[in-house]
C-alpha cells in the first residue's frame, strides 16, 4: 500500500457508481468518523474507487450493488474495513454465498487516484440445487423426509424450497416460494402450498390441511409486521372409533380463508436463554371476509420481559391472553380454538390438558390467559463454564393460567370473571437445555394446583420440548 | 370394528336400556341429501319404528363424515355410535330388540339373501345412476352433494366422491355398463322381489327404504319408478307400511316434507 | 331337439387341477351350469397361451359372439335353451338371484383374500399354480396382476373410512363368508342340490365359489376349516364332481328328470314351509291378491301412495 496524499483533494465522483446505486436506498446515513488518530494510514483520507466482486455465477450484480453500495461512502482506512466487513455479513445473510472473502488493496490502472482503493469480494457460491434426506422414526410409524432446495432461483436471492415426507400413515409436502426485496432482505414476500397431517391425541382429533398462504415481513420502526393471507382446507376426523361425540360432530370438511396481522418488538438478547429485553407480540386473524366457511376474529398476545440480576441470574416474567370470536352466529370450530396446558406453557399439566372437555377429549377455549416468573440461574458450581455449560440452566418458576368458553353476551366484567375464577396454577423448578437458538429441552418438578374437574395433570417429574414457551 | 371391539360393544350395549334421546343422524334432507342415502336413511328409521324404538332424527351437513364408517345413516344411542342398517340390527338385537326371532334358519338365510341382493342390486344401482350416469352427475348428484361447502371445495369434494364410486364400480365389473342395462336389472329385481314374506322384518324395512325412496324422488329418468309402479303388489307393500309405521302425525309430516324437497328443481 | 343343432360353443377358461375341472370359480360357474343344462361346450384351457394376459376368463365364444362374465354367459345359454333354471317357480328364480348376491357379497371378498391376498397361501399355492401356467414372460405378470385386482377389489367394496388397511378389513369379511357359508349349509340341508332333485344355476354358481375353497390344498385358512365342519356343503360338491365331472362319464349330459319328482321337491318344500311359519299365510294372502286374476278387486294399486308424492312439483 503507497502512501496516500489525499488531503488537498476532494472526494471525486466514483467509477463504482456505475453499479448502479441509488443513495437514497443507502441504509444507514454515513456518519464521520472522529475518532482518535492513532496512525497516519487510519486517519488518511482514501477514496473507494472500484469494488468488484468475483466468483459470480449466475447472481444478478445489481442485487449486490444494494448491498455493497455502503463501501463507496468510506473515508478513510478504517471505516473501508467496517464497511466492507458490513457488506460481508449483508451478503453471507442473503444465504446465496457460501464463503465471502474481502480483499482491500490500492487502485492500479490508468485512472487510479493516489489515494484510490479497490475493495474485491471473493464470493463462492452455493450450488443450484440442494438436497438432504431424513428418516424419522416415531411411536408406531416412520417416515422418510426429502428436501430440495433451489438458492437463488432467478439469481436475485430468491429461494424456493421443497419438502415431502413421505411415512406409513400419512404424506405430506410443502412447497415455498421466498423473495426479498433487493436492498432490504427483511421486506420479503413468502408464497407457500402445502398439505401437513397432524394428529391430536389430547382431543382423538386428526386434521390434514390442505392450502396456500401468502406473506409480507417488513419492519416498520422498531416494530417488524406481517401480512398473510392463508387459505386453507382442513379435513377433521377422529383418531379413533371411541372418540367422544363432541369431536366426531366437528369431522368432516371446511375452507378458512384469514387475513392476519402480526406485530413485534423484540429487544432481547437471545430467543432462547435473554438475560434482557422485551418481547411483545401482537396477532390478528380474521377468517370469513375473503371466502370459506369459517369465520371468526382471534386476537392473541404475547409479551415477556428479563431482567439480569446477581451472579448471571435472570429473570423473566411472561403474559400471555387470547379471544376467539365467532362471527355471523357459527359456532367455532375445534381448530381453531386456544389450547392450554403442557410442559412448556402452564407447566404441570398434561399436553393442552386445561379446560372443557368431553369425555376425555379436550375441545379448547375461546379465551384464555397464562402467566409464568421464571428466575433462571447458571448450573449449580458452573461446569463447563464457558462452553457446553452455558447451554444449560437451572430455573424456578410459578405459571398460572385459564382456559374457557365466553357467553359474549355477557360484556367485559363477566368475562374477566370468568376468566379469573377456576385458575390453574403450578410451580417447580428444572433444567432446561437450549438447542440451537430455535428450541428448547425442559426436564422439571412441577406441583400443579389449582386443578379443576377434567384436567390431567402431570404431578412430579415433566419432560417436554418446545419453540414457544412461557 | 374388530371383532373384539363389536363383541365388547355388543356386551356393553346389551346393558343398557334403550334410551329415549336417541338420535339418527343423516345429511340435510333440504338440499344435500341424494336418493341411496335418502334410501338407507328411511330404511334404518322404518326398521327402528318396527321395533317400537323411538329415534329422533337430525341433519348435518357433515354426517358423512361424523359416522365411524363413512356411511349413512348412523345412530347415536347413550354413548354407542353405530352405522348402517346391518350393524344397526345387531346392535338392537344385543339390546333385545329382534324382529327376525320368529324365523327358523332357513328362513333366515333367506332373508339375509335378500338383504344382501338389495344391496347388491338396488343399493348399488342407485349409486351407480348417481354418480356413474353423467346428466344425473351433473345436474343432481354434484351440485346437491356439495352444496354445504363454499367454492372451491365444493368442486373438489363432489368430483373426489364421483371418483370414489366410480372406482369402486370398476372394480366390481360396473364401469362400463349402461343407464339402461342398470334399469334392467333393476327391473329383473322388481321382477323378482315381487314375491316377499310378508312380515315385518329388516328385510322388509330395507325394501322399504328402498323403493319408497325411488318411488318419490325424481331423477332424470322415471324409468325405474315406472318400472316399480307396474307391480302392484309392491306399490300395495309400500303403502301398508307407510300406513302402519309412519300414520302418526309428526313423522307423516316430517316424511311429506322431505318428499317435495328431494326432488331438485331442474 | 333343436340344441343340437346350435353352433358349437367353446368356453375359454383356467384349466383343470385340485380335482376340479378349473380352479378358477368363474370359469367354474360356466362348466358346472353347461353340465346342468346339457350343453355341449369345448373347453379350450387357457393354459400357457398370451391368453392368460389377454382374455376376460372365463370366455365363452360362439359362432361370431363372444360372451363374458359368468351372468352374460348363463343368460346367453338360455337363450340358445339350455335352461337349467326351467322348472324353477318365480319364488324360485328370485331366491336364485338372491343367493347369489349373497354369495357376491358375503363370501367373494373372503374367498379372494384367502387365494390372493394371504402371503402363505399366495407363496405356496397360487402364485406357483398361475405361475406355472402362463408362458415365460408373463409368468411374472399374470399372478401378480391378480392379486393386485384382488386386493384393491377388496379395499373398495370392504375397506370402509377407518379401514383403510387390509388387516383391518380381514377380521370383518371373515366373519361375514363364514356366516354365509353357515347360512348356505342351512339353506341346503339334507338335499343334494338347492331346489329339489336336479341342479340349477344357484347350484352352479355355489359349486363355482365353494369348491375350490373345499379342493385347494391351501397352507392355512380359517375358511377352509369352517368349511370342513360343514359337511352339506362338501358332499354338495364331491356330489356335484362325481355325478357330472367323474372321467367315466365325460361330458355325459344329465338324463332329464321326471317331471313328477321336481313336482314332488316343489310341494314337499311348500308343506314344510307352511308347517314352519303360520305368517306364510300372510304372505300367500298377499300373493293371491297380488295375482293378476285378483286385480279388479283391489283397489287402485297406483292411488295414494306413490303417485301422490312423486307428482309434487319439480
Amino acid at each position: 500500500m503507497g502512501s496516500v496524499h489525499a488531503k488537498s483533494l476532494d472526494p471525486l465522483p466514483m467509477h463504482g457508481r456505475d453499479l448502479g446505486v441509488n443513495p437514497d436506498d443507502v441504509i444507514e446515513a454515513p456518519e464521520p468518523e472522529h475518532e482518535a488518530k492513532q496512525e497516519i494510514l487510519e486517519n488518511k483520507d482514501v477514496v473507494v474507487q472500484h469494488v468488484n466482486i468475483q466468483g459470480l455465477g449466475r447472481t444478478k450484480e445489481d442485487l449486490l450493488g444494494y448491498e455493497i453500495s455502503e463501501v463507496f461512502l468510506a473515508k478513510n482506512l478504517i471505516d473501508v474495513m467496517k464497511k466492507a466487513h458490513l457488506a460481508r455479513q449483508k451478503l453471507l445473510r442473503l444465504g446465496i454465498f457460501k464463503d465471502v472473502e474481502v480483499l482491500i488493496d490500492t487502485s492500479e490502472g490508468a485512472d487510479a487516484l493516489p489515494n484510490g482503493l479497490d475493495v474485491t469480494f471473493e464470493v463462492t457460491e452455493v450450488k443450484r440445487l440442494t438436497g438432504s434426506y431424513n428418516t424419522m422414526v416415531g411411536n408406531n410409524e416412520g417416515s422418510m423426509v426429502l428436501g430440495l432446495k433451489l438458492p437463488n432461483m432467478f439469481g436475485r436471492a430468491e429461494k424456493l424450497t421443497f419438502q415431502f415426507s413421505y411415512g406409513t400413515k400419512e404424506t405430506s409436502y410443502g412447497l415455498s416460494f421466498f423473495k426479498p426485496q433487493p436492498g432490504h432482505f427483511e421486506r420479503n414476500l413468502t408464497l407457500n402450498m402445502y398439505k401437513v397431517t397432524g394428529q391430536f391425541p389430547w382431543s382423538s382429533l386428526k386434521e390434514t390441511d390442505r392450502g396456500m398462504s401468502a406473506e409480507l415481513n417488513f419492519p416498520l420502526g422498531i416494530t417488524n409486521h406481517t401480512l398473510k393471507w392463508e387459505g386453507v382446507w382442513r379435513e377433521l376426523g377422529c383418531l379413533a372409533r371411541s372418540a367422544s361425540f363432541a369431536v366426531r360432530e366437528e369431522s368432516g370438511h371446511s375452507l378458512k380463508s384469514a387475513l392476519s396481522h402480526t406485530v413485534s418488538v423484540d429487544s432481547r438478547n437471545s430467543a432462547i436463554f435473554p438475560s434482557r429485553g422485551a418481547l411483545l407480540r401482537v396477532n390478528q386473524e380474521l377468517a370469513g371476509y375473503t371466502g370459506g366457511d369459517a369465520s371468526f376474529l382471534k386476537e392473541d398476545f404475547e409479551l415477556q420481559m428479563n431482567r439480569r440480576l446477581f451472579w448471571d441470574s435472570v429473570l423473566s416474567a411472561s403474559l400471555w391472553g387470547g379471544m376467539l370470536y365467532p362471527l355471523g352466529g357459527q359456532p367455532s370450530c375445534i381448530a381453531d380454538r386456544f389450547y392450554l396446558g403442557g410442559p412448556t406453557s402452564v407447566r404441570g399439566f398434561g399436553m393442552y390438558s386445561i379446560g372443557p372437555q368431553s369425555e376425555g377429549d379436550y375441545l379448547g377455549g375461546e379465551a384464555y390467559w397464562a402467566g409464568g416468573l421464571h428466575l433462571y440461574t447458571p448450573l449449580p458450581f458452573r461446569p463447563g463454564k464457558g462452553g457446553f455449560g452455558d447451554l444449560f440452566r437451572t430455573h424456578f418458576f410459578l405459571n398460572a393460567g385459564n382456559l374457557c368458553n365466553l357467553n359474549y353476551g355477557d360484556g367485559p366484567r363477566a368475562h374477566l370473571q370468568k376468566l379469573a375464577e377456576c385458575i390453574r396454577w403450578s410451580y417447580g423448578a428444572g433444567i432446561v437445555l437450549r438447542l440451537g437458538n430455535i428450541a428448547r429441552l425442559e426436564l422439571n418438578y412441577c406441583v400443579p394446583m389449582g386443578v379443576q374437574s377434567g384436567d390431567r395433570i402431570c404431578d412430579g417429574v415433566q419432560f417436554g420440548a418446545g419453540i414457544r414457551f412461557l | 370394528m374388530s371383532l373384539a371391539a363389536e363383541a365388547f360393544v355388543s356386551q356393553m350395549a346389551a346393558a343398557e336400556p334403550w334410551p329415549e334421546n336417541a338420535t339418527l343422524y343423516q345429511p340435510l334432507k333440504e338440499d344435500q341429501i341424494l336418493l341411496s342415502d335418502c334410501a338407507s336413511s328411511l330404511a334404518v328409521q322404518t326398521y327402528l319404528r318396527m321395533c317400537g324404538l323411538p329415534v329422533q332424527v337430525a341433519c348435518r351437513a357433515n354426517a358423512e363424515y361424523m359416522s365411524p364408517s363413512g356411511k349413512v345413516p348412523f345412530v347415536h344411542v347413550g354413548n354407542q355410535v353405530v352405522s348402517e342398517l346391518g350393524p344397526i340390527v345387531q346392535f338392537t338385537k344385543a339390546k333385545g330388540h329382534s324382529l327376525s326371532d320368529g324365523l327358523d334358519d332357513v328362513q333366515r338365510a333367506e332373508m339375509k339373501a335378500y338383504m344382501e341382493l338389495v344391496n347388491n342390486m338396488l343399493l348399488t344401482a342407485e349409486l351407480y345412476i348417481q354418480w356413474c350416469d353423467d346428466a344425473t352427475a351433473s345436474e343432481i348428484s354434484r351440485p346437491r352433494y356439495s352444496s354445504p361447502y363454499s367454492w372451491p371445495l365444493n368442486h373438489i369434494l363432489a368430483y373426489q366422491k364421483q371418483w370414489e364410486v366410480r372406482r369402486k364400480m370398476n372394480a366390481i365389473g360396473w364401469g362400463g355398463k349402461t343407464l339402461e342395462q342398470v334399469c334392467r336389472i333393476r327391473s329383473a329385481f322388481a321382477t323378482s322381489s315381487a314375491q316377499f314374506f310378508f312380515q315385518p322384518t329388516e328385510l322388509d324395512a330395507l325394501v322399504f327404504g328402498h323403493l319408497f325412496t325411488i318411488l318419490t324422488t325424481r331423477l332424470t329418468s322415471t324409468e325405474l319408478a315406472e318400472r316399480i309402479k307396474s307391480y302392484s303388489n309392491l306399490l300395495s307393500f309400500c303403502r301398508r307400511i307407510e300406513q302402519s309405521y309412519f300414520e302418526d302425525k309428526i313423522l307423516s309430516v316430517s316424511l311429506s316434507l322431505f318428499i317435495p324437497s328431494l326432488i331438485p328443481s331442474l | 331337439m333343436k340344441q343340437n343343432m346350435a353352433t358349437p360353443m367353446e368356453l375359454r377358461c383356467w384349466g383343470s387341477d385340485w380335482g376340479l375341472p378349473s380352479v378358477h370359480t368363474e370359469s367354474l360357474i360356466v362348466l358346472a351350469y353347461a353340465k346342468f343344462s346339457g350343453a355341449k361346450v369345448t373347453v379350450s384351457p387357457i393354459d400357457w397361451t398370451w391368453k392368460t394376459l389377454t382374455a376376460t376368463v372365463p370366455e365363452l365364444v360362439c359362432g361370431e359372439s363372444t360372451v363374458t362374465e359368468p351372468t352374460q354367459i348363463l343368460n346367453f345359454m338360455r337363450k340358445q335353451r339350455f335352461n337349467a333354471d326351467y322348472e324353477l317357480t318365480a319364488r324360485q328364480g328370485a331366491d336364485t338371484m338372491a343367493y347369489i348376491a349373497l354369495l357376491e357379497e358375503k363370501l367373494r371378498p373372503a374367498l379372494l383374500h384367502t387365494f390372493w391376498v394371504d402371503a402363505e397361501n399366495y407363496a405356496n399355492l397360487t402364485r406357483p399354480w398361475f405361475a406355472s401356467r402362463s408362458p415365460f414372460p408373463l409368468n411374472f405378470l399374470v399372478p401378480r396382476r391378480h392379486a393386485n385386482m384382488a386386493l384393491s377389489r377388496i379395499l373398495l367394496t370392504k375397506g370402509e373410512a377407518p379401514l383403510h388397511r387390509i388387516t383391518e378389513v380381514e377380521g370383518k369379511i371373515y366373519s361375514d363368508a363364514k356366516e354365509c357359508l353357515n347360512l348356505l349349509s342351512y339353506r341346503l340341508g339334507t338335499a343334494n342340490y338347492f331346489f329339489g332333485n336336479s341342479p340349477a344355476s344357484l347350484d352352479a354358481f355355489v359349486f363355482g365359489f365353494v369348491a375350490p375353497l373345499h379342493k385347494a390344498g391351501l397352507p392355512s385358512s380359517p375358511l377352509q376349516s369352517h368349511l370342513r365342519q360343514l359337511a352339506n356343503l362338501t358332499r354338495f360338491c364331491d356330489n356335484i364332481l362325481s355325478v357330472y365331472f367323474s372321467s367315466s362319464h365325460p361330458g355325459k349330459p344329465r338324463p332329464p328328470p321326471p317331471v313328477q319328482e321336481t313336482v314332488d321337491a316343489n310341494l314337499q318344500k311348500l308343506t314344510q314351509l307352511v308347517n314352519k311359519e303360520s305368517n306364510l299365510i300372510e304372505k300367500m294372502d298377499d300373493n293371491l291378491r297380488s295375482s293378476p286374476q285378483h286385480k279388479p278387486h283391489r283397489p287402485d294399486p297406483k292411488s295414494s301412495l306413490a303417485n301422490e308424492k312423486s307428482s309434487t312439483p319439480a
